[in-house]
């Protein structure tokens, strides 16, 4: 991804995925500026490439 | 493995025939909302690169492509082959002018293409994930190779 890049992960009420590891897994996958956003439908967490 | 989980499978691990395709109607319907949401979080812009990783029917892609203007089959399809450089499907292009600003594009490749494609998206999407992966460890694998 380039600089400044924007990455979005959603997950399904379904997926399974824990919501307490996933901001500490995309700052490991060395992304920045992580944020969980919560919905109806599951929750997204959003986050940016440095 | 017990039948029931060999129809699982069929359905939404490794989709074939029927069962894959009512799977895929399934997966369609549950995703769609998160794909929707996912992409409204995004803030995708018409001249931004973006790779959707879909492990599901596409409606995510679908609903992306609306969004900048691809429209049903009046989009110009391009895939990786050979040399990696994109190509062009006449099929698809008709009698397509080439003056002006390129229309927006759709474009597909493999994971083990992704090498053609280091450093040059400004925008990742992965919406409607179905069941839990180690996309933390994938998503560092990726970022090492340049995505």
């Amino acid at each position: 991804m380039k600089p400044g890049g924007r990455i979005t992960l959603g997950f399904t009420r379904y997926s399974g995925q824990p919501k307490s590891e996933l901001i500490e897994a995309v700052v490991a996958a060395g992304f920045a500026y992580t944020q969980v956003v919560e919905s109806e439908e599951g929750f997204c967490a959003l986050a940016t490439k440095p | 493995m017990s039948v029931v989980k060999a129809i699982l499978m069929r359905a939404f691990g490794h989709p074939e025939g029927a069962l894959g395709r009512l799977g895929g109607i399934i997966m369609a319907r549950m995703n769609q909302r998160m794909a929707a949401r996912a992409i409204e979080l995004l803030d995708v812009q018409p001249s931004d690169k973006v790779l959707e990783v879909g492990f599901g029917p596409g409606v995510a892609i679908q609903l992306l492509a609306k969004q900048v203007g691809i429209i049903g089959t009046s989009y110009w399809y391009r895939s990786f082959r050979g040399n990696g450089r994109p190509s062009c499907d006449p099929k698809q292009q008709g009698n397509r002018k080439r003056s002006g600003p390129s229309p927006p594009s759709l474009s597909r490749t493999v994971a083990g293409h992704r090498q053609h494609l280091r450093s040059s998206f400004d925008d990742q999407l992965h919406a409607g994930v179905a069941r839990r992966y180690r996309w933390a460890s994938r998503d560092t694998a990726c970022d090492e190779t340049g995505w």
